[in-house]
């Protein structure tokens, strides 16, 4: 007959036992998951030394184009108020010139990925204002293209002309 | 010697000796086990040490490298943008064309319209219509394109040539961009 002490040795025994073994498997995993997070900051650390000389030339060359690259920027046409900027600016310089103008149907469109602000216009006015404003309206601070043009004799002074131009609107492809 | 144990009582013993072994042995184990528990201390405080040691470190690290992805980004945008400004400045200029289509008028012609358009592949035909004095003045304007560089073909339709004199014509002029 085995005794009650012997019965209660073994399950103290078998309990510690496991208990203990739950105990190192905890410990030996908190151990793991510390190294992963400490070889991950070692690693970041050590990429940042390796780039440290090409990180200091980046912010060196995004510096010195600060001025380049915001002059670049101001020829694309960014959100709707350089939109209105732009249409201004249009009906300005055609009053200025002393073109009539009609701005008719602007909408944004998509040609092969890039979004232009496409924009109708108009004229009319003498030949040489007419066709004065058509070769202005292509040399104008935006990136811009003139995709249709009907001119054509209104009387023997008056000229008018119909153009669709194409300005680009600023978007951006992230590079993979 | 003769075992005097009757066979129930030695199988009961037999039974309490592996009971005793196991508990020794799981009792053994729990203490070595405690031992490399112990052991292992030391290792989990040099990394937990070191862990916190580099936080700071690691935050500025983090934080430059998405100032510097930003950087990456802005650089990348510009490039991006100057390729948009380079190929439109090489596309052809419409205004050109038509003060082309303008030096070539005379001689008994008198454009009154001209229709030009750009799609994806470069400029369409370009329709001219006008008032020509008469046949021959109409085959000099047609000669006049045709000798523009840019110029492949003059399209003028038969029907425009019925009449001798005061005729009224539409001609489409297709150019190749490539020459331009």
């Amino acid at each position: 007959m085995i005794s009650q002490k012997t019965k209660r040795v073994a399950v103290l025994s078998g309990v510690v036992f496991v208990g203990m073994c739950v105990f190192v498997a905890f410990a030996v995993r908190m151990i793991m998951l510390e190294s992963v997070v400490l070889s991950e900051q070692v690693a970041a650390i050590a990429v940042d030394q390796s780039q440290q000389v090409a990180f200091t030339r980046l912010e060196k060359l995004v510096q010195a184009t600060a001025g380049e690259r915001s002059e670049l920027r101001s020829f694309f046409l960014e959100s709707q108020s350089d939109s209105i900027d732009f249409l201004n600016y249009i009906e300005q310089l055609a009053t200025e010139r002393g073109v009539a103008l009609e701005t008719t149907n602007p909408k944004e469109i998509e040609v092969e990925g890039k979004t232009f602000l496409s924009v109708e216009y108009s004229l009319e006015g003498s030949l040489g204002q007419v066709e004065g404003f058509i070769q202005l309206l292509e040399n104008i601070p935006y990136v811009s293209q003139l995709t249709a043009v009907q001119l054509r004799r209104g009387s023997s002074l008056v000229w008018q002309a119909d153009i669709i131009i194409d300005v680009a609107v600023l978007t951006y492809e992230p590079i993979l | 010697m003769t075992n005097l144990i009757p066979p129930e009582a030695k199988t009961e013993l037999v039974r309490l000796y592996w009971i005793r072994m196991v508990s020794v042995w799981a009792l053994l184990w729990s203490v070595l086990l405690l031992v490399g528990a112990l052991l292992l201390y030391p290792t989990y405080l040099l990394l937990t040490g070191t862990s916190a040691a580099y936080v700071e470190t690691v935050a500025s690290v983090s934080e430059r490298t998405e100032v510097f992805d930003l950087m990456v980004e802005d650089l990348n945008r510009s490039s991006q943008e100057a390729k948009t400004i380079v190929q439109a400045a090489g596309k052809v200029s419409l205004s050109t064309l038509l003060q082309d289509m303008w030096s070539v008028n005379g001689g008994g012609i008198d454009i009154v319209g001209v229709q030009m358009a750009r799609d994806v592949d470069g400029i369409t035909p370009i329709g001219i219509t006008g008032e020509a004095v008469d046949r021959q003045s109409l085959a000099l304007f047609r000669d006049r394109l045709e000798a523009l560089p840019y110029v492949t073909k003059v399209n003028l339709p038969i029907e425009n040539l019925a009449e001798n004199q005061d005729i009224t014509f539409s001609i489409l002029v297709t150019i190749n961009s490539d020459n331009l």
